[in-house]
């Protein structure tokens, strides 16, 4: 078979698949900043001796632990809209952006795995610090602030790193509700172009480039880290 | 004797078996109702068989994963330096491309790179022609490869990690004891690492369970599928979601639930793992 790469520089394409790489990059880093700021009171909550609290935060990790992302993304797709008019009191389901919707959605499902990183990470700094800033007359806000949380997010960085580079991939899945990421950009253009081949060998490889790298710097930093322990 | 024919199981049968008295009996007990006499496929049929998709799917990518997983993680333990380049290059390439990225590499980009034949239906030559026709043929093919090959990577990891905290004493006795390299992996090293990275094996076969919804991409009717079609044609949308999300929770924590089984049924006392 002939390949004919040079479909993948015409104007249109790159503008295409640029704009598709731009969405996902910008849904992986908002939804990252938004995963950490839910998963990390939900680590705390698990963690606190308050019975309700603990058990609230192990169902929400459960849920969403046992659900394929594809799911996930469906139910939010589909009953977003519909809980916005139910909250707004609207006459019709208004649609939300594919942006706005995404980072909600990837935000709350992301929040169950970061929050069992930070908990595994809060765990790993020794009792001994929190009870020596108690002893200073720390508040609790305080000890995690200031003690426990930046010692503990030095520990897990690698893990959470690998966890950025799983949802960086995972904005792919997003196929299934018709976002236009990176690879539903490629995938149109395979489409209106008929070079399958072309297009999705270059999507492949740009994920796989970007995230070799990642995952090579992470494994170098893990081997730092381990030094500093 | 002379005659054996094999095709007697194609010859329709007088035995009468009800494929729809469960139907009926469940739309019943629901309040809904169901002509059996009308044989009409209900949503409930539809779903069950695309459970029973989805589960093709998982099984099937299971066995992949676990062989060639395992294989893979030998590879990148012996001291072999071709064994190793080859394991891990493997693993670079199937674990830094995502999984829908895989499956569409699968349908498309696979065949192409084949030897071209004539095919008769498009009248030119194309590209792959048998591969494409299993392709469109038995969709659950490509969903069974494309998941079995991304997870293979995930559980080779795993293997090799499960390897590599064996103390070096246990190769060590074994070559005392006169065996072989292969010889020593079998019944010695692997045993111990299976059970060692039986717990993470476990989330690992959660994944696959949760990652098989994925194989719509390459049209297999699975689950997640005719959840979709279901949406589109009844417009029951919390019904429907509030239903398949439960199942899905359920199967997800059943086969959490008999891989936290077998590994109490296994564990070996003394061992890391072992407990008393």
């Amino acid at each position: 078979m002939n390949f004919d790469y040079s479909v993948l520089f015409t104007h249109e394409a790159m503008s295409m698949l640029a704009k598709g790489l731009w969405f996902t990059l910008q849904l992986t880093v908002l939804a990252l900043i938004g995963g950490m700021v839910i998963g990390t009171p939900l680590a705390m909550m698990r963690l606190s001796s308050n019975r309700w609290l603990s058990a609230f935060a192990k169902l929400y990790v459960d849920f969403f632990r046992g659900l394929p992302l594809v799911q996930v993304l469906l139910v939010f797709y589909l009953m977003m809209p519909l809980v916005l008019q139910w909250v707004t009191g609207a006459q019709y389901p208004k649609p939300l952006g594919a942006l706005l919707a995404g980072v909600i959605t990837y935000a709350i499902f992301e929040a169950a795995y970061y929050s069992e990183i930070m908990r595994a990470g809060i765990q790993s700094v020794s009792r001994g610090q929190q009870n020596a800033s108690y002893a200073l007359g720390m508040s609790y806000g305080q000890t995690m602030a200031q003690v426990v949380l930046p010692q503990a997010l030095r520990n897990m960085l690698p893990v959470l790193l690998t966890q950025t580079i799983i949802l960086f991939q995972d904005i792919t899945l997003v196929y299934a509700v018709g976002w236009k990421d990176f690879l539903g950009a490629g995938s149109t253009l395979a489409g209106i172009n008929n070079r399958p081949t072309e297009f999705y060998v270059f999507v492949a490889l740009v994920y796989f480039l970007i995230c070799f790298a990642l995952s090579t710097y992470v494994k170098r930093l893990q081997k730092r880290i381990a030094i500093i322990r | 004797m002379a005659n054996l024919d094999w095709t007697v199981f194609c010859s329709p049968s007088t035995e009468y078996v009800d494929k729809t008295s469960w139907v009926e009996s469940v739309c019943h007990s629901i309040g809904g109702s169901y002509n059996a006499a009308a044989e009409e496929v209900t949503w409930l049929q539809m779903m069950f068989t695309g459970l029973k998709w989805h589960f093709i799917v998982f099984f099937g990518a299971l066995v992949i994963a676990l062989i060639l997983g395992s294989l893979l993680g030998v590879m990148r333990t012996t001291p072999n330096k071709w064994l190793k380049i080859i394991g891990n290059a493997y693993v670079e390439v199937f674990r830094n491309i995502p999984l829908v990225i895989q499956y569409f590499l699968w349908l498309f980009v696979v065949p192409s790179f084949l030897p071209t034949t004539f095919s008769a239906d498009s009248n030119a030559e194309v590209s792959g022609l048998w591969y494409r026709h299993v392709a469109a043929s038995f969709p659950w093919v490509m969903g069974v490869l494309g998941l079995g090959m991304y997870h293979a990577a995930r559980v080779s990891e795993q293997v090799r990690a499960g390897i590599q905290t064996i103390s070096t004493g246990q190769w060590n006795a074994g070559f005392a004891l006169g065996m072989n390299r292969a010889q020593i992996y079998m019944n010695s090293i692997l045993p111990q690492a299976f059970r060692i990275v039986w717990p993470t094996l476990t989330s690992e076969m959660m994944n696959m369970f949760k990652n098989a919804s994925v194989a719509f991409v390459v049209s297999v009717a699975n689950f997640y599928a005719l959840t979709k079609n279901m949406i589109e044609e009844t417009s029951q949308v919390v019904v429907i979601l509030a239903i398949t999300t439960l199942i899905y929770l359920f199967f997800t924590y059943a086969i959490k639930f008999l891989m936290v089984r077998i590994e109490k049924r296994i564990q070996v006392p003394g061992m890391i793992t072992g407990g008393k």
